[in-house]
């Protein structure tokens, strides 16, 4: 080849090391990588980043246009929802104190339940005709909606900061975090069509299991949101206790369990509850074991541990495999079908850990959308 | 950078009732006010028995 007078084949021969064009073409990259490579890197970085921070943008943007037009449309609010609900997509919480740990899970408790019930109050008085069911969606949704609100600030917050800063270091931990928190966001973003047509969800699938346990019997309300009931099951009282259906609740089993106690004293607790699985793990697989199986902050846990452990009623778990996205979102059928299987279950741990003339409390735990009893 | 793009599945909800006298199910589009245990209509088959909604679920749409 001899373009222009110049022979290309000799200019990049890997034999003529004494060429200054070929030093150059070789050199000069490794200097500018050595100097600006961090640059380059933060570049390509950021602009992935950006584009899930776009992403995070549109389904918080979508979800909020959703939930406005769903209280709008349901509720038939005398005033315009949207000022409380924008609103509301800020709220905080400040958890308490931990420098002294001693004592800090009443204090959690207590602003927990300061929020749910201030969310719960504000929500009905939207409109008076909005039903029990329709505001227990509502408080999903927005809860939904602040959660994304929420992760797109604070992935915006450290965006920014590392873009200002020119923090390389900085940008890392977020772009190995984003595939997670996209996930998350998507399963939220999904979630809100199943709570507002009240679709049960992976994570109704303890109550889904209590609930065909307590067909035919007589329900009664022992804490907020929550029923219990009791039937007989080969010469044992079996006392059945979930959220209270079709609404979208966790209940309060808790305390439900604590205001049982004083008054029959059960010889063991089985708990029912979906968890998360581990990657590789399929969805709807049954584990069994032992300890309360219970999400959430981790106040009803430890408020079930201590009552267990004062009375010494041993606990035992049974759980439902299921991904974050399955556990918000519309049931999978893999997840439905496992429900005869883990009844079997339940009913095996009964009769192997009491005896005859024994009560065993059994406590589906979980979101009931959708989910009656 | 996404190493492996998995293909978006969409998920079209299914209820399935079932008669509380001679167990004949059926799995028909999910209707919203649907729920879990809810008594629906008498039962096609038998005639006598009242049909139940025993399950919900989402499967992939073809």
């Amino acid at each position: 080849m001899d373009f222009l007078g110049t022979n290309l084949d000799k200019l990049f021969s890997s034999t003529d090391n004494s060429n200054p064009l070929m030093w150059l073409v070789w050199i000069l990259p490794i200097f500018v990588f050595m100097l600006y490579g961090q640059r380059i890197q933060l570049h390509v970085t950021s602009s992935e980043i950006n584009k899930g921070l776009e992403k995070l943008k549109l389904y918080r943007d979508d979800t909020r246009k959703e939930l406005i037009a769903y209280v709008k449309n349901t509720a038939n609010p005398s005033t315009d929802p949207t000022v409380f609900l924008d609103r509301y997509f800020e709220y905080f919480t400040i958890m308490p104190v931990d420098m002294d740990p001693n004592g800090i899970i009443p204090k959690i408790k207590h602003i927990m339940r300061t929020r749910e019930d201030s969310t719960r109050e504000q929500v009905k008085s939207l409109s008076p005709s909005m039903s029990h069911v329709q505001a227990s969606q509502v408080i999903n949704i927005l809860e939904a909606v602040t959660t994304l609100n929420m992760l797109y600030k604070m992935v915006r917050h450290f965006f920014l900061t590392a873009k200002k800063q020119n923090n390389f270091p900085l940008i890392l931990p977020l772009q190995m975090m984003m595939p997670f928190i996209l996930e998350e966001a998507e399963a939220l973003k999904i979630a809100v069509s199943a709570f507002k047509q009240g679709q049960p969800i992976g994570d109704g699938i303890g109550p889904m299991i209590v609930g065909k346990m307590m067909l035919g019997t007589e329900k009664k309300t022992v804490a907020l949101e929550t029923v219990m009931s009791e039937k007989d099951f080969e010469g044992r009282k079996l006392c059945l206790l979930k959220a209270e259906g079709p609404a979208a609740t966790v209940g309060r089993p808790a305390d439900a369990l604590e205001k049982m106690i004083s008054e029959n004293k059960p010889d063991i607790i089985v708990m029912v509850d979906a968890a998360l699985k581990l990657e590789g793990e399929e969805t709807g697989s049954i584990a069994q074991g032992f300890g309360a199986a219970i999400g959430g902050v981790g106040t009803e846990r430890f408020q079930i541990e201590e009552v267990a452990t004062k009375h010494n009623i041993p606990i035992y778990a049974i759980v439902i495999k299921q991904s974050i996205k399955e556990a918000i979102t519309l049931m999978k059928k893999e997840i439905a079908d496992s429900s005869d299987k883990v009844s079997t279950q339940v009913y095996d741990i009964i009769k192997g850990a009491t005896k005859a003339g024994q009560c065993a409390l059994v406590i589906g735990v979980g979101n009931t959308l959708g989910v009656s009893q | 950078m996404m190493l492996f793009k998995k293909k978006e599945e969409v998920f079209d909800p299914y209820t399935v009732e079932q008669c509380n006298r001679c167990n004949k199910d059926s799995k028909r589009k999910f209707k919203e006010g649907d729920y879990i245990f809810k008594m629906t209509e008498k039962c096609p088959s038998c005639g006598n028995g009242q049909m139940m909604i025993t399950k919900i679920f989402g499967e992939v749409s073809k």
